[in-house]
Protein backbone atom coordinates (compact mmCIF):
# COMPACT_ATOMS: atom_id res chain seq x y z
CA UNK A 1 0.00 0.00 0.00
CA UNK A 2 1.49 3.30 -1.03
CA UNK A 3 2.00 6.11 1.49
CA UNK A 4 0.67 9.62 0.99
CA UNK A 5 2.64 12.70 1.90
CA UNK A 6 0.88 14.68 4.70
CA UNK A 7 0.88 17.87 2.66
CA UNK A 8 -0.66 16.06 -0.26
CA UNK A 9 -3.23 14.57 2.05
CA UNK A 10 -4.27 17.97 3.36
CA UNK A 11 -4.43 19.30 -0.17
CA UNK A 12 -6.60 16.43 -1.36
CA UNK A 13 -8.90 16.76 1.63
CA UNK A 14 -9.31 20.47 1.16
CA UNK A 15 -9.90 20.16 -2.56
CA UNK A 16 -12.37 17.37 -1.96
CA UNK A 17 -14.37 19.42 0.50
CA UNK A 18 -14.33 22.44 -1.75
CA UNK A 19 -15.55 20.33 -4.64
CA UNK A 20 -18.12 18.21 -2.85
CA UNK A 21 -19.85 20.53 -0.44
CA UNK A 22 -21.08 23.21 -2.88
CA UNK A 23 -21.99 20.57 -5.42
CA UNK A 24 -23.95 18.67 -2.79
CA UNK A 25 -25.80 21.76 -1.64
CA UNK A 26 -26.59 22.72 -5.19
CA UNK A 27 -27.70 19.24 -6.18
CA UNK A 28 -29.83 18.95 -3.11
CA UNK A 29 -31.69 22.14 -3.89
CA UNK A 30 -32.43 20.76 -7.34
CA UNK A 31 -33.54 17.35 -6.16
CA UNK A 32 -35.74 18.20 -3.21
CA UNK A 33 -38.85 18.73 -5.25
CA UNK A 34 -42.15 16.92 -5.13
CA UNK A 35 -41.93 13.18 -4.77
CA UNK A 36 -44.13 10.51 -6.25
CA UNK A 37 -45.82 8.21 -3.80
CA UNK A 38 -44.55 5.18 -5.66
CA UNK A 39 -40.87 4.34 -5.92
CA UNK A 40 -39.12 4.64 -9.26
CA UNK A 41 -38.65 1.00 -10.25
CA UNK A 42 -35.51 1.76 -12.21
CA UNK A 43 -34.07 3.58 -9.21
CA UNK A 44 -34.82 0.58 -7.04
CA UNK A 45 -33.17 -1.66 -9.63
CA UNK A 46 -30.08 0.57 -9.51
CA UNK A 47 -29.89 0.16 -5.76
CA UNK A 48 -30.24 -3.60 -6.12
CA UNK A 49 -27.39 -3.60 -8.65
CA UNK A 50 -25.24 -1.52 -6.30
CA UNK A 51 -25.85 -3.89 -3.41
CA UNK A 52 -24.89 -6.86 -5.53
CA UNK A 53 -21.80 -5.13 -6.95
CA UNK A 54 -20.39 -4.57 -3.45
CA UNK A 55 -20.16 -8.32 -3.10
CA UNK A 56 -19.29 -9.27 -6.66
CA UNK A 57 -16.84 -6.64 -7.93
CA UNK A 58 -13.21 -6.38 -6.87
CA UNK A 59 -11.71 -2.93 -6.78
CA UNK A 60 -9.14 -0.66 -5.18
CA UNK A 61 -9.18 3.06 -4.67
CA UNK A 62 -9.24 5.97 -2.27
CA UNK A 63 -12.27 7.41 -0.57
CA UNK A 64 -12.75 10.69 1.18
CA UNK A 65 -15.22 10.48 4.04
CA UNK A 66 -16.54 13.47 5.95
CA UNK A 67 -19.11 13.99 8.67
CA UNK A 68 -20.51 17.18 10.10
CA UNK A 69 -22.00 17.55 13.58
CA UNK A 70 -23.44 20.51 15.47
CA UNK A 71 -20.04 21.70 16.65
CA UNK A 72 -17.45 19.66 14.81
CA UNK A 73 -16.57 17.90 11.61
CA UNK A 74 -14.31 15.03 10.66
CA UNK A 75 -12.64 14.15 7.38
CA UNK A 76 -10.48 11.17 6.61
CA UNK A 77 -8.97 9.53 3.58
CA UNK A 78 -9.26 5.80 3.24
CA UNK A 79 -7.41 3.49 0.91
CA UNK A 80 -9.69 0.60 0.09
CA UNK A 81 -8.77 -2.71 -1.45
CA UNK A 82 -11.67 -5.06 -1.96
CA UNK A 83 -11.64 -8.64 -3.18
CA UNK A 84 -15.13 -9.87 -3.76
CA UNK A 85 -14.67 -13.37 -2.43
CA UNK A 86 -12.40 -12.44 0.45
CA UNK A 87 -13.21 -9.08 1.99
CA UNK A 88 -12.13 -5.47 2.27
CA UNK A 89 -8.85 -4.07 3.52
CA UNK A 90 -9.08 -0.44 4.60
CA UNK A 91 -6.21 1.79 5.63
CA UNK A 92 -7.10 5.11 7.10
CA UNK A 93 -5.51 8.49 7.70
CA UNK A 94 -6.86 11.59 9.38
CA UNK A 95 -9.82 12.08 11.69
CA UNK A 96 -7.77 11.49 14.81
CA UNK A 97 -6.82 8.02 13.65
CA UNK A 98 -3.21 7.01 13.63
CA UNK A 99 -1.72 6.96 10.13
CA UNK A 100 -1.83 3.63 8.36
CA UNK A 101 -4.23 2.19 10.89
CA UNK A 102 -5.74 -0.76 9.09
CA UNK A 103 -8.68 -3.08 9.34
CA UNK A 104 -9.86 -6.03 7.36
CA UNK A 105 -13.54 -6.74 6.95
CA UNK A 106 -13.97 -10.34 5.89
CA UNK A 107 -16.74 -11.10 3.44
CA UNK A 108 -19.51 -13.06 5.08
CA UNK A 109 -21.43 -15.92 3.63
CA UNK A 110 -24.73 -14.07 3.87
CA UNK A 111 -25.36 -10.67 2.43
CA UNK A 112 -28.13 -9.56 4.72
CA UNK A 113 -27.23 -8.45 8.22
CA UNK A 114 -30.81 -8.83 9.37
CA UNK A 115 -32.01 -11.76 11.34
CA UNK A 116 -34.71 -13.46 9.30
CA UNK A 117 -36.99 -13.44 12.31
CA UNK A 118 -37.01 -9.68 12.51
CA UNK A 119 -38.20 -8.63 9.08
CA UNK A 120 -37.39 -7.74 5.51
CA UNK A 121 -33.93 -7.22 4.08
CA UNK A 122 -32.22 -3.88 3.73
CA UNK A 123 -33.52 -2.95 0.29
CA UNK A 124 -37.06 -3.78 1.33
CA UNK A 125 -36.57 -1.74 4.49
CA UNK A 126 -35.26 1.17 2.47
CA UNK A 127 -38.10 1.21 -0.05
CA UNK A 128 -40.63 0.73 2.75
CA UNK A 129 -39.20 3.65 4.72
CA UNK A 130 -38.41 6.09 1.93
CA UNK A 131 -39.36 7.23 -1.54
CA UNK A 132 -36.76 6.33 -4.16
CA UNK A 133 -36.28 7.99 -7.54
CA UNK A 134 -33.59 8.69 -10.07
CA UNK A 135 -31.75 11.97 -10.23
CA UNK A 136 -29.77 13.60 -12.99
CA UNK A 137 -26.76 11.52 -14.17
CA UNK A 138 -23.39 12.80 -13.00
CA UNK A 139 -19.71 11.89 -12.81
CA UNK A 140 -17.62 10.78 -9.83
CA UNK A 141 -13.87 10.20 -9.94
CA UNK A 142 -13.96 10.49 -13.71
CA UNK A 143 -16.62 7.79 -14.06
CA UNK A 144 -20.18 8.12 -15.34
CA UNK A 145 -22.77 7.53 -12.66
CA UNK A 146 -26.53 7.20 -12.28
CA UNK A 147 -27.93 9.05 -9.29
CA UNK A 148 -30.57 7.69 -6.93
CA UNK A 149 -32.28 10.13 -4.59
CA UNK A 150 -33.88 8.87 -1.39
CA UNK A 151 -36.45 11.05 0.33
CA UNK A 152 -39.08 11.09 3.01
CA UNK A 153 -41.96 13.14 1.73
CA UNK A 154 -40.48 16.34 0.36
CA UNK A 155 -37.32 16.00 2.42
CA UNK A 156 -34.22 14.64 0.74
CA UNK A 157 -32.56 12.09 3.01
CA UNK A 158 -29.73 10.68 0.94
CA UNK A 159 -28.28 10.50 -2.53
CA UNK A 160 -26.26 7.65 -4.02
CA UNK A 161 -24.15 7.70 -7.18
CA UNK A 162 -24.00 4.29 -8.90
CA UNK A 163 -21.18 3.51 -11.34
CA UNK A 164 -22.64 2.84 -14.78
CA UNK A 165 -19.88 0.38 -15.65
CA UNK A 166 -19.52 -1.71 -12.50
CA UNK A 167 -22.63 -0.90 -10.47
CA UNK A 168 -20.51 0.08 -7.46
CA UNK A 169 -21.80 2.94 -5.32
CA UNK A 170 -19.28 5.70 -5.96
CA UNK A 171 -20.56 8.38 -3.67
CA UNK A 172 -23.08 8.74 -0.91
CA UNK A 173 -24.50 11.82 0.77
CA UNK A 174 -26.75 11.85 3.81
CA UNK A 175 -28.63 14.89 5.03
CA UNK A 176 -29.94 15.81 8.45
CA UNK A 177 -33.51 16.85 9.19
CA UNK A 178 -32.67 20.49 8.44
CA UNK A 179 -31.41 19.53 4.99
CA UNK A 180 -27.74 20.05 5.80
CA UNK A 181 -25.16 17.65 4.47
CA UNK A 182 -24.28 15.41 7.43
CA UNK A 183 -22.20 12.55 6.03
CA UNK A 184 -20.44 12.17 2.73
CA UNK A 185 -18.40 9.30 1.38
CA UNK A 186 -16.98 9.36 -2.16
CA UNK A 187 -14.29 7.77 -4.24
CA UNK A 188 -11.71 10.20 -5.51
CA UNK A 189 -9.92 7.37 -7.24
CA UNK A 190 -11.26 3.95 -8.28
CA UNK A 191 -9.85 1.02 -10.23
CA UNK A 192 -11.82 -2.10 -11.03
CA UNK A 193 -9.48 -5.06 -10.51
CA UNK A 194 -9.40 -8.80 -10.96
CA UNK A 195 -7.47 -9.47 -7.77
CA UNK A 196 -8.25 -12.90 -6.43
CA UNK A 197 -6.46 -12.82 -3.11
CA UNK A 198 -5.34 -10.26 -0.54
CA UNK A 199 -2.06 -10.93 1.19
CA UNK A 200 -0.51 -9.41 4.32
CA UNK A 201 -3.76 -8.99 6.18
CA UNK A 202 -3.81 -7.45 9.67
CA UNK A 203 -3.53 -10.01 12.46
CA UNK A 204 -6.59 -11.61 13.85
CA UNK A 205 -8.20 -10.10 16.93
CA UNK A 206 -10.96 -11.37 19.21
CA UNK A 207 -14.55 -10.87 18.21
CA UNK A 208 -17.20 -9.81 20.67
CA UNK A 209 -19.16 -12.97 21.38
CA UNK A 210 -22.89 -12.77 21.78
CA UNK A 211 -26.05 -14.86 21.96
CA UNK A 212 -29.06 -14.13 19.80
CA UNK A 213 -32.30 -13.28 21.57
CA UNK A 214 -35.45 -14.84 20.17
CA UNK A 215 -38.06 -12.22 19.26
CA UNK A 216 -40.67 -14.05 21.32
CA UNK A 217 -38.62 -13.19 24.42
CA UNK A 218 -38.83 -9.44 23.82
CA UNK A 219 -42.01 -8.81 25.85
CA UNK A 220 -40.42 -10.56 28.81
CA UNK A 221 -37.27 -8.49 28.45
CA UNK A 222 -39.31 -5.30 28.40
CA UNK A 223 -41.17 -6.32 31.53
CA UNK A 224 -37.83 -6.80 33.25
CA UNK A 225 -36.64 -3.32 32.48
CA UNK A 226 -34.78 -3.91 29.23
CA UNK A 227 -36.48 -1.51 26.85
CA UNK A 228 -36.36 -2.68 23.25
CA UNK A 229 -38.57 -0.32 21.23
CA UNK A 230 -39.53 -2.04 17.97
CA UNK A 231 -38.88 1.17 16.08
CA UNK A 232 -36.84 4.34 16.63
CA UNK A 233 -37.69 7.10 14.21
CA UNK A 234 -37.75 5.51 10.78
CA UNK A 235 -35.51 2.61 11.79
CA UNK A 236 -36.91 -0.80 12.63
CA UNK A 237 -35.50 -3.36 15.01
CA UNK A 238 -33.56 -5.97 13.07
CA UNK A 239 -31.84 -7.93 15.81
CA UNK A 240 -31.32 -8.39 19.55
CA UNK A 241 -28.44 -10.19 21.19
CA UNK A 242 -26.79 -10.52 24.58
CA UNK A 243 -23.10 -9.65 24.73
CA UNK A 244 -21.13 -12.25 26.64
CA UNK A 245 -18.31 -10.15 28.00
CA UNK A 246 -20.20 -7.07 29.17
CA UNK A 247 -23.64 -8.69 29.66
CA UNK A 248 -25.02 -5.80 27.65
CA UNK A 249 -28.15 -6.17 25.58
CA UNK A 250 -27.47 -5.16 21.99
CA UNK A 251 -30.48 -3.97 19.99
CA UNK A 252 -29.93 -3.30 16.28
CA UNK A 253 -32.03 -1.03 14.05
CA UNK A 254 -31.96 -0.29 10.35
CA UNK A 255 -33.96 1.51 7.71
CA UNK A 256 -31.92 0.10 4.86
CA UNK A 257 -29.89 3.29 4.71
CA UNK A 258 -28.47 3.65 8.22
CA UNK A 259 -27.83 1.44 11.19
CA UNK A 260 -28.24 2.03 14.90
CA UNK A 261 -26.91 -0.16 17.67
CA UNK A 262 -28.17 0.43 21.22
CA UNK A 263 -26.30 -1.27 24.06
CA UNK A 264 -28.04 -1.52 27.43
CA UNK A 265 -26.04 -2.23 30.58
CA UNK A 266 -27.09 -2.41 34.22
CA UNK A 267 -25.14 0.02 36.36
CA UNK A 268 -24.40 3.65 37.03
CA UNK A 269 -22.48 5.73 34.54
CA UNK A 270 -19.14 6.87 35.88
CA UNK A 271 -19.09 10.52 36.86
CA UNK A 272 -15.90 11.23 35.01
CA UNK A 273 -16.49 12.28 31.40
CA UNK A 274 -15.65 9.92 28.57
CA UNK A 275 -12.65 11.04 26.60
CA UNK A 276 -13.65 12.57 23.30
CA UNK A 277 -17.28 12.98 24.36
CA UNK A 278 -19.12 16.22 25.04
CA UNK A 279 -22.15 16.65 27.33
CA UNK A 280 -24.93 17.67 24.96
CA UNK A 281 -28.67 18.11 25.37
CA UNK A 282 -30.22 15.69 22.92
CA UNK A 283 -33.56 13.91 22.66
CA UNK A 284 -34.86 15.45 25.88
CA UNK A 285 -31.92 14.76 28.16
CA UNK A 286 -28.21 15.35 28.53
CA UNK A 287 -26.03 12.72 26.90
CA UNK A 288 -22.32 12.23 26.37
CA UNK A 289 -22.05 12.78 22.61
CA UNK A 290 -19.34 12.14 20.09
CA UNK A 291 -20.15 12.99 16.50
CA UNK A 292 -18.17 11.17 13.84
CA UNK A 293 -18.18 8.01 11.82
CA UNK A 294 -19.92 6.47 13.53
CA UNK A 295 -21.48 8.76 16.14
CA UNK A 296 -21.90 7.81 19.80
CA UNK A 297 -24.21 8.85 22.61
CA UNK A 298 -24.06 7.59 26.19
CA UNK A 299 -26.46 8.30 29.04
CA UNK A 300 -27.89 6.66 32.16
CA UNK A 301 -31.44 6.30 33.30
CA UNK A 302 -32.73 4.45 36.37
CA UNK A 303 -29.73 2.22 36.80
CA UNK A 304 -29.25 1.37 33.14
CA UNK A 305 -26.50 2.80 30.95
CA UNK A 306 -27.35 3.23 27.28
CA UNK A 307 -24.76 3.50 24.51
CA UNK A 308 -25.84 4.35 20.98
CA UNK A 309 -23.58 3.70 18.00
CA UNK A 310 -24.80 4.77 14.58
CA UNK A 311 -23.69 5.80 11.13
CA UNK A 312 -26.74 8.04 10.81
CA UNK A 313 -26.84 11.82 11.31
CA UNK A 314 -27.16 13.29 14.79
CA UNK A 315 -30.91 13.78 14.29
CA UNK A 316 -31.28 10.04 14.33
CA UNK A 317 -29.28 9.83 17.54
CA UNK A 318 -31.75 12.28 19.09
CA UNK A 319 -34.65 10.11 17.96
CA UNK A 320 -33.05 7.07 19.54
CA UNK A 321 -32.47 8.86 22.83
CA UNK A 322 -36.06 10.10 22.83
CA UNK A 323 -37.35 6.57 22.17
CA UNK A 324 -35.43 5.09 25.08
CA UNK A 325 -35.89 5.89 28.78
CA UNK A 326 -34.39 9.20 29.73
CA UNK A 327 -35.04 11.26 32.80
CA UNK A 328 -34.88 14.65 31.16
CA UNK A 329 -32.20 15.75 33.59
CA UNK A 330 -29.69 14.51 36.07
CA UNK A 331 -32.35 13.54 38.63
CA UNK A 332 -34.93 10.87 37.93
CA UNK A 333 -38.52 12.06 38.06
CA UNK A 334 -41.08 10.62 40.44
CA UNK A 335 -42.95 8.63 37.83
CA UNK A 336 -39.75 7.46 36.20
CA UNK A 337 -38.62 6.13 39.52
CA UNK A 338 -42.01 4.53 40.16
CA UNK A 339 -41.96 2.97 36.70
CA UNK A 340 -38.52 1.59 37.37
CA UNK A 341 -39.74 0.20 40.68
CA UNK A 342 -42.73 -1.46 39.05
CA UNK A 343 -40.42 -3.04 36.51
CA UNK A 344 -38.12 -4.23 39.24
CA UNK A 345 -41.01 -5.65 41.28
CA UNK A 346 -42.25 -7.45 38.18
CA UNK A 347 -38.81 -8.88 37.67
CA UNK A 348 -38.76 -10.12 41.24
CA UNK A 349 -42.17 -11.70 40.92
CA UNK A 350 -41.36 -13.34 37.60
CA UNK A 351 -38.63 -15.94 37.78
CA UNK A 352 -35.57 -15.08 35.77
CA UNK A 353 -34.80 -16.96 32.64
CA UNK B 1 -109.08 -41.59 93.77
CA UNK B 2 -106.46 -39.41 92.39
CA UNK B 3 -106.08 -35.77 93.44
CA UNK B 4 -108.23 -33.09 91.82
CA UNK B 5 -105.45 -31.62 89.72
CA UNK B 6 -106.79 -29.21 87.09
CA UNK B 7 -110.38 -29.73 88.34
CA UNK B 8 -109.43 -27.98 91.57
CA UNK B 9 -109.34 -24.50 89.95
CA UNK B 10 -112.64 -25.24 88.18
CA UNK B 11 -114.14 -26.22 91.52
CA UNK B 12 -113.05 -22.96 93.14
CA UNK B 13 -114.30 -20.92 90.21
CA UNK B 14 -117.67 -22.78 90.18
CA UNK B 15 -117.23 -24.11 86.67
CA UNK B 16 -117.99 -27.80 87.42
CA UNK B 17 -121.36 -29.27 86.76
CA UNK B 18 -123.34 -30.67 89.66
CA UNK B 19 -122.20 -34.25 89.42
CA UNK B 20 -118.57 -33.27 89.02
CA UNK B 21 -118.87 -30.81 91.89
CA UNK B 22 -120.29 -33.52 94.23
CA UNK B 23 -117.57 -35.99 93.41
CA UNK B 24 -114.87 -33.26 93.85
CA UNK B 25 -116.24 -32.19 97.20
CA UNK B 26 -116.43 -35.80 98.36
CA UNK B 27 -112.71 -36.11 97.57
CA UNK B 28 -111.80 -32.88 99.32
CA UNK B 29 -113.44 -34.10 102.47
CA UNK B 30 -111.23 -37.12 102.58
CA UNK B 31 -108.04 -35.68 101.01
CA UNK B 32 -106.19 -33.25 103.24
CA UNK B 33 -103.78 -32.23 100.47
CA UNK B 34 -106.49 -31.24 98.00
CA UNK B 35 -108.43 -29.57 100.79
CA UNK B 36 -105.36 -27.41 101.59
CA UNK B 37 -105.01 -26.44 97.92
CA UNK B 38 -108.64 -25.46 97.69
CA UNK B 39 -108.28 -23.32 100.76
CA UNK B 40 -105.18 -21.64 99.36
CA UNK B 41 -106.84 -20.77 96.09
CA UNK B 42 -109.81 -19.28 97.85
CA UNK B 43 -107.47 -17.13 99.94
CA UNK B 44 -105.62 -15.80 96.78
CA UNK B 45 -108.89 -15.03 95.07
CA UNK B 46 -110.14 -13.04 98.04
CA UNK B 47 -106.91 -11.05 98.22
CA UNK B 48 -107.14 -10.10 94.54
CA UNK B 49 -110.76 -9.04 94.98
CA UNK B 50 -109.73 -6.85 97.86
CA UNK B 51 -107.15 -4.84 95.73
CA UNK B 52 -108.28 -1.33 94.55
CA UNK B 53 -108.77 -0.63 90.76
CA UNK B 54 -105.48 0.64 89.20
CA UNK B 55 -105.60 3.84 87.02
CA UNK B 56 -102.93 4.36 84.29
CA UNK B 57 -100.74 7.43 84.72
CA UNK B 58 -101.04 10.41 82.36
CA UNK B 59 -97.47 9.93 81.13
CA UNK B 60 -98.14 6.33 80.25
CA UNK B 61 -101.30 7.28 78.38
CA UNK B 62 -99.42 9.98 76.39
CA UNK B 63 -96.64 7.59 75.51
CA UNK B 64 -99.14 5.08 74.26
CA UNK B 65 -100.87 7.75 72.16
CA UNK B 66 -97.53 8.75 70.57
CA UNK B 67 -96.85 5.17 69.66
CA UNK B 68 -100.27 4.94 68.05
CA UNK B 69 -99.84 8.17 66.07
CA UNK B 70 -96.44 7.04 64.69
CA UNK B 71 -97.56 3.63 63.75
CA UNK B 72 -97.42 2.75 60.02
CA UNK B 73 -98.67 -0.22 58.09
CA UNK B 74 -96.43 -3.23 58.33
CA UNK B 75 -95.61 -3.43 54.59
CA UNK B 76 -94.69 0.24 54.48
CA UNK B 77 -92.51 -0.20 57.50
CA UNK B 78 -90.71 -3.17 55.94
CA UNK B 79 -90.18 -1.35 52.64
CA UNK B 80 -88.86 1.66 54.46
CA UNK B 81 -86.47 -0.47 56.41
CA UNK B 82 -85.21 -2.18 53.29
CA UNK B 83 -84.70 1.16 51.59
CA UNK B 84 -82.82 2.43 54.57
CA UNK B 85 -80.65 -0.63 54.60
CA UNK B 86 -79.95 -0.19 50.83
CA UNK B 87 -78.87 3.41 51.02
CA UNK B 88 -76.92 3.62 54.16
CA UNK B 89 -74.69 0.55 53.82
CA UNK B 90 -73.90 1.42 50.13
CA UNK B 91 -72.50 4.82 50.95
CA UNK B 92 -70.52 3.42 53.74
CA UNK B 93 -69.20 0.52 51.73
CA UNK B 94 -68.32 2.82 48.83
CA UNK B 95 -66.40 5.08 51.14
CA UNK B 96 -64.64 2.10 52.63
CA UNK B 97 -63.86 0.73 49.17
CA UNK B 98 -62.45 4.06 48.00
CA UNK B 99 -60.41 4.40 51.13
CA UNK B 100 -59.15 0.84 50.81
CA UNK B 101 -58.26 1.21 47.15
CA UNK B 102 -56.51 4.47 47.88
CA UNK B 103 -54.53 2.88 50.65
CA UNK B 104 -53.52 -0.04 48.47
CA UNK B 105 -52.59 2.26 45.57
CA UNK B 106 -50.58 4.49 47.85
CA UNK B 107 -48.87 1.44 49.26
CA UNK B 108 -48.00 0.10 45.81
CA UNK B 109 -46.78 3.53 44.67
CA UNK B 110 -44.73 3.92 47.78
CA UNK B 111 -43.24 0.47 47.41
CA UNK B 112 -42.49 1.06 43.73
CA UNK B 113 -40.93 4.42 44.57
CA UNK B 114 -38.72 2.89 47.21
CA UNK B 115 -37.79 -0.07 45.03
CA UNK B 116 -37.32 2.19 42.02
CA UNK B 117 -34.64 4.21 43.74
CA UNK B 118 -31.41 4.35 41.84
CA UNK B 119 -29.79 1.05 42.71
CA UNK B 120 -26.45 0.96 44.33
CA UNK B 121 -25.16 -0.36 41.06
CA UNK B 122 -21.54 -0.68 40.26
CA UNK B 123 -20.13 2.17 38.22
CA UNK B 124 -20.03 1.35 34.54
CA UNK B 125 -17.75 2.62 31.84
CA UNK B 126 -19.24 1.51 28.53
CA UNK B 127 -16.72 -0.60 26.60
CA UNK B 128 -17.05 1.63 23.59
CA UNK B 129 -14.38 -0.23 21.68
CA UNK B 130 -16.17 -3.53 22.07
CA UNK B 131 -19.47 -1.93 21.16
CA UNK B 132 -17.91 -0.33 18.10
CA UNK B 133 -16.54 -3.64 16.94
CA UNK B 134 -19.94 -5.24 17.41
CA UNK B 135 -21.52 -2.41 15.46
CA UNK B 136 -19.13 -3.09 12.59
CA UNK B 137 -19.58 -6.82 12.95
CA UNK B 138 -23.34 -6.84 12.66
CA UNK B 139 -23.21 -5.95 9.00
CA UNK B 140 -24.58 -3.00 7.18
CA UNK B 141 -27.17 -1.84 4.74
CA UNK B 142 -25.87 -2.31 1.21
CA UNK B 143 -25.36 1.38 0.66
CA UNK B 144 -23.12 2.25 3.54
CA UNK B 145 -19.53 1.36 2.87
CA UNK B 146 -16.86 -0.81 4.31
CA UNK B 147 -14.65 2.16 5.03
CA UNK B 148 -17.19 3.64 7.40
CA UNK B 149 -17.67 0.24 9.00
CA UNK B 150 -14.00 0.02 9.66
CA UNK B 151 -13.90 3.26 11.58
CA UNK B 152 -15.12 1.93 14.92
CA UNK B 153 -12.46 -0.74 14.93
CA UNK B 154 -9.83 1.75 13.99
CA UNK B 155 -11.02 4.18 16.63
CA UNK B 156 -10.85 1.44 19.22
CA UNK B 157 -7.20 0.95 18.51
CA UNK B 158 -6.24 4.58 18.24
CA UNK B 159 -4.13 6.19 20.90
CA UNK B 160 -5.54 9.52 19.81
CA UNK B 161 -8.99 8.43 20.94
CA UNK B 162 -8.43 7.25 24.51
CA UNK B 163 -12.14 6.98 25.10
CA UNK B 164 -12.18 4.18 22.61
CA UNK B 165 -8.94 2.45 23.23
CA UNK B 166 -9.00 2.17 27.01
CA UNK B 167 -11.53 -0.59 27.32
CA UNK B 168 -11.67 -2.08 23.93
CA UNK B 169 -9.06 -4.76 24.12
CA UNK B 170 -8.55 -4.45 20.41
CA UNK B 171 -5.19 -3.77 18.87
CA UNK B 172 -4.16 -1.14 16.45
CA UNK B 173 -4.77 -3.48 13.58
CA UNK B 174 -7.82 -5.62 13.73
CA UNK B 175 -9.41 -8.37 11.77
CA UNK B 176 -13.15 -8.11 11.85
CA UNK B 177 -15.31 -10.65 10.16
CA UNK B 178 -18.53 -9.53 8.65
CA UNK B 179 -21.46 -11.85 8.97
Amino acid sequence: MKRHHPAALVLVTTVGLLLFAPAAASARSQGAGDWDDSDDTRAVALLGRAAAALDQVSYSGTRIISSWGPDSSTTVLVDVEHVASQGTLVRMRGGGVADDTAAFLAAGEGDSPQRPDFGPDSLQLLTASYDVRRGAPSRVAGRSAQVVEIAQGATLVARIWVDEQSGLPLRREMFDAAGRLAIESAFIDLRITDTAFLAHLPPSSPRAQSDQVDPVALPMLRERGWPCPPQVGSLRMVGVERMESSSALHVSYSDGLSRVSVFEQRGALLDEPLAGFTPTRLGGTVVQLRVGMPSYAVWEDAGTVYTVVTDAPVDTVAEVVASYPHSGGSESGFWTRVAGGVGRLSAWVTPLV
Amino acid sequence: MSHLGERLTALVDGHLDAAERDRALAHVRHCAECRADVQHQHWVRRRLQELPDAEPSAALLMSLQDVGAGAVPVQAAVADEQATRWRFPTRRHAAMAVAGAGTVAAGVLGLAYVVGAAPAAEPVRPPVGEFSAKFADVGDPPFSDAAVDAFPVLHSGSDRNPGFGRDSGFGRESLVSRR
